[in-house]
């Protein structure tokens, strides 16, 4: 019986509709976490980068707290259709959510969203950075980020930047660029990356922002050309490429992974998911496993993965705005 | 030689007792889910991706890829017994493989369907070690010009699909094509006859309209009138084809392979044509066409070769480029990066174990498939001959299941009931499904594509024919439509004097 | 005017329909130019070929000859139909547990020949049970065995 009082004690105080003071002896819950299967929503189908990271923060999650973490993808209206499921859920802590740059984005890019993001979430902590690439196909004349910029200048007409949909962040990341060159590159939007990267390696189109993960193969085998990458400094697995905001200065654009919880999930609950994610994103066997999804592993508190996001809602907001992004 | 090196690799990394354990855990889960219809090898592979977490790279790799062709044979299976095309390639198996079903010759169309695709494989196989890279070149000239043309062309072959009245299949593809732009238009993101539900924001399920067509509708038509037509099968005619039946089949099988290796080499959608193709191909060609649609067993062979053909062939874009031509491609990617390998055109050079072992177990699983099928068809056909009374309400649920399956969303379910009224309804009119269906599957990419080459040319429609892969094709289309139409035209005339 | 053909008339008055539903649903998306089309080209011209489509076999039916549509199977349509909306419905809240059984029976009405004796019932709860099995336990589809109704009242493992 007193399990299932528990129970309603926190789903009337998820409701709002007790003063937090009587959530005091919810503490004790802290202890019993998890109690049963921790479902760890992907908003994304199987298979994906976000998927991919899902599972493998779920696996190191579930080692480490002693109980058993299952991802389950609800894909489907660029992340929505699962967030809105992750964020309707139970606030005990047995649902989960992997956030990404795409829950900032969509708070502004989709105005008749039926949840707010950073109202009704709870942060956990962040996993990590995945900045993307500007990619060429080797036909276009030009070497480094200047000369790109100077070609494109005059040859706006002759190319086409293939990104895999509206509101992508590859999409986000080219219109940065276009709202801070002034150049006007014609878009051209896909279903997903995988079609960009035939396209462009057809050379049915000339350049793209594509995600470092599936764009350094290529750039190393020299089927594409890399021109810079989107991060605030170089990477790791493609160090000859300067970052853009070494010419544009503060230009950055980066998606970020992270954990968030529905509203209302235990602060214990959160505090104990965000030590061992953090434990997790020290141990270097993990940030192993993680490496070919392209992640830059980034441990911060909770509180700072809140500010990030709300940050990063506040910085797409304007390129959203001032690029005249919509979905009408 | 260096093909037979490489071969001679593969085999070594597939024959080891581990691997050959996955490939037939793989083939016989494949079996196992394409029978029950709705769950595809994507939902499945998605769901048995972390159990590849333990496994060693190439035996996760022929897993998946075993569970990917089992459950084309899986799925030509229920397509043939109950009518109920699980994935795109096995609505036009269902066409005369349930004819001959109903007519008792079950055993004959499934081994069939065996026969074709074990040899469709076994020559898709060898083409991929091959030929694998100059291939996956070829495919890379495939722009969206000429995507759209091969669209257009595989639609006009659809009408011969239909073995009814050629308005009725004309307008049954263009209502399919509507009903595919359902969804997020790519280029302008704007929500398409969404109603504001965010379930509809991604189109309709593939699995949910063939399922209510198809299934539901069959269903409803077999029993609104069981008290004068008995619908269970109670005689079985031989379960090996004849002699006879090995004569028809040769050729619409050898057809099949070749048009289903042609289209299974292009990422952009070309598998999904194959069996249609194919079965078109053979509708105009084979000397039996008056049989087709009545339970011809070239159109059981051809449809099942090209379907397997393709099948196999996607896997060159996704091996020597890393590009996924499906969602059970893209599955696949994702298991190698979960395995720690960066996909892409350096998989064959730097893990030629890897890549060789993935192709030789593709003819092993092919050929266990082959062995673990043919004795399971007597089991298959003496299941159907269950009375319908208590055998309909099964097929119900299977379909229920496999549709919640897809999204664990019960609105697919209120969708899949909708498009039973729609497919019964259309049935009593004699318009059939399947040119729905192809209409369904191509719209969504014929406008893609026809968009996209627009928009790169900057407006100019001359792209389409000036390329000359695309001009072909359209020219090709053009013929054909003329001979489709020609004739229907004349009967029409001929029918005019008649009633004058 | 005599309705000659009574299947291309009634194919040909749902083509009008639907079409005339498509192009009026896409009333206010964006057209564009035949050379750069906006989301609203597509629908447009395939909403007036498929009323074009629609049109002539409303007028075909009309001199030429053609079958008589039957009679509907409203027993079968209505039975099969609700069984899918309840199973729908039943399986978040109920389970799975009550769901197919639910489907089963409702959907076995369709049907004038089905028997209700035990050896359908044995043959409902063993369906019912290598469903769970094979589906839940074993594919691992998330269906809950018992659903929402359940929650507090059962221990959270016996849902799935």
């Amino acid at each position: 019986m007193s399990t299932i009082s528990r129970r309603r004690l926190l789903q009337l105080a998820a409701a709002g509709l007790m003063p937090a003071a009587a959530l005091r002896p919810v503490a004790a819950l802290a202890q019993a976490y998890p109690s049963r299967p921790v479902k760890l929503i992907s908003p994304y189908a199987a298979g994906g980068a976000t998927d991919i990271i899902a599972r493998f923060i779920g696996q190191w999650l579930g080692e480490r707290l002693n109980g058993s973490f299952f991802v389950e993808n609800r894909a489907g209206s660029g992340s929505n259709i699962g967030t809105e499921a992750a964020l309707r859920s139970d606030p005990d802590g047995h649902t989960l959510l992997l956030a990404s740059t795409a829950n900032a984005v969509n708070a502004t890019l989709y105005p008749k969203l039926k949840f707010d993001f950073i109202r009704d979430s709870e942060p956990i902590g962040l996993i990590g950075t995945l900045p993307n690439v500007l990619v060429i196909h080797p036909s276009v004349p030009v070497k480094t980020l200047s000369e790109f910029i100077a070609y494109a200048k005059v040859n706006a007409s002759k190319l086409s930047v293939g990104l895999p949909g509206i509101g992508s962040p590859q999409h986000l990341s080219a219109a940065l660029f276009q709202t801070m060159t002034g150049i006007d590159l014609p878009f051209l939007q896909y279903k997903g990356g995988g079609p960009v990267i035939n396209d462009l390696i057809g050379g049915h189109v000339q350049a793209s922002f594509a995600s470092s993960a599936s764009s350094a193969e290529y750039i190393r085998a020299g089927t594409l050309r890399g021109i810079a990458v989107t991060s605030a400094r170089r990477l790791t697995i493609l160090p000859d490429l300067p970052a853009i905001g070494e010419i544009l200065p503060g230009y950055e654009a980066t998606n970020f992974y992270g954990l968030s919880a529905p509203k209302g999930t235990p602060q214990p609950v959160i505090e104990a998911l965000s030590k061992e994610l953090n434990a997790g994103l020290a141990n270097p066997e993990l940030v192993a496993k993680l490496a070919p999804t392209g992640l830059t592993p980034h441990a911060i508190s909770a509180a700072e993965f809140g500010a990030l996001i709300t940050s990063e809602t506040e910085k797409w907001r304007k390129v959203i705005k001032s690029a005249g992004i919509t979905m009408d | 030689m260096e093909l037979f090196a490489n071969l001679g690799l593969g085999l070594e990394t597939a024959i080891t007792p581990v691997n050959l354990l996955y490939a037939l855990v793989g083939v016989f889960l494949g079996t196992a889910i394409g029978v029950l219809p709705g769950l595809g090898p994507a939902a499945t592979i998605a769901m048995l991706l972390p159990a590849t977490f333990v496994m060693p790279p190439v035996t996760a790799l022929i897993m998946l890829a075993g569970i990917f062709y089992g459950a084309q044979y899986g799925g030509s299976t229920t397509a043939i017994l109950v009518n109920l095309p699980g994935e795109t390639s096995s609505v036009v198996t269902a066409l005369d493989g349930y004819q001959m079903a109903r007519q008792g010759k079950a055993g004959r169309a499934l081994a069939t369907a065996a026969l074709s695709s074990f040899f469709a494989g076994t020559v898709c196989t060898l083409l991929i070690a091959l030929f694998a890279p100059p291939l996956a070149e070829i495919a890379l000239q495939f722009g969206p010009a000429e995507y759209f043309s091969l669209m257009v062309l595989g639609l006009i072959a659809s009408i011969v699909l239909a073995h009814g009245s050629i308005l009725h299949a004309l307008g049954m593809i263009v209502l399919g094509l509507l009903l595919g732009l359902i969804g997020t238009d790519v280029n302008s993101s704007t929500q398409r006859y969404t109603f504001g539900l965010p379930e509809l924001s991604d189109g309709i399920g593939f699995v949910i309209v063939a399922m209510g067509m198809f299934g539901i509708g069959e269903i409803v038509a077999n029993l609104e009138n069981e008290a004068t037509r008995d619908v269970t099968i109670k005689k079985v005619t031989g379960l090996f084809p004849t002699r006879e039946d090995f004569r028809r089949m040769v050729a619409p099988t050898l057809r099949g392979t070749a048009l289903g290796s042609i289209l299974g080499i292009l990422p952009g959608g070309g598998a999904a044509l194959a069996s249609f193709g194919a079965y078109a191909l053979e509708k105009k060609v084979s000397r039996n066409r008056h049989e087709f649609g009545k339970g011809a067993i070239e159109g059981v062979a051809a449809p099942e070769a090209a379907n397997n053909a393709g099948a196999q062939m996607s896997f060159i874009p996704m091996l020597t480029l890393g590009i996924p031509s499906n969602p059970v491609m893209a599955l696949m990617i994702g298991a190698m990066i979960i395995q720690g390998i960066q996909p892409g055109p350096s998989v064959m050079t730097e893990q030629p174990a890897l890549f060789w072992g993935v192709i030789a177990s593709m003819w092993l699983g092919n050929l266990m498939l082959l062995v673990l099928n043919l004795p399971l068809i007597g089991i298959w056909v003496r299941m159907i001959t269950i009375p319908y009374r208590y055998l309909y309400p099964m097929i119900v649920v299977f379909c229920a299941i496999g549709v919640y399956s897809l999204n664990n969303a019960h609105f697919d379910l209120y969708l899949m009931a909708l498009f039973g009224v729609v497919g019964y309804v259309f049935k009593k009119l004699d318009c059939e499904p399947a040119p729905l269906l192809l209409g369904f599957i191509l719209g969504p990419m014929m406008e893609e594509f026809l968009r996209r080459a627009l928009l790169l040319s900057k407006g100019d429609p001359t792209v389409l024919v000036s390329r000359p892969i695309s001009a072909a094709m359209l020219a090709l289309a053009a013929v054909l439509l003329t001979l489709v139409l020609l004739p229907s035209f004349s009967r029409t005339r001929e029918q005019a004097f008649q009633d004058d | 005017m005599r309705i000659r053909a009574e299947k291309d008339f009634w194919a040909g008055f749902l083509y009008l329909a639907i079409a005339a539903g498509f192009l009026w649903l896409g009333r206010d998306y964006r057209l564009g130019t035949a050379s750069r089309m906006g989301p609203g080209y597509f629908p447009l011209v395939l909403g007036w070929i498929l009323f074009a489509f629609g049109a002539l076999s409303l007028l075909r039916s009309f001199w030429t000859d053609g079958e008589r549509v039957g009679g509907i199977g409203f027993r079968p349509l209505v039975a099969i139909t609700l069984a899918v909306i309840a199973f729908a419905a039943l399986v978040p809240t109920a389970g799975l547990i009550f769901a197919l059984p639910a489907l089963v029976v409702i959907s076995a009405t369709a049907s004038r020949q089905t028997v209700y004796d035990l050896r359908s019932a044995l043959a409902l709860i063993a369906l019912t049970v290598f469903c769970i099995l094979v589906f839940v336990k074993g594919l691992g589809v998330p269906m809950p065995i018992l659903g929402s109704w359940f929650d507090g009242l059962v221990p959270p493992s016996w849902q799935r």
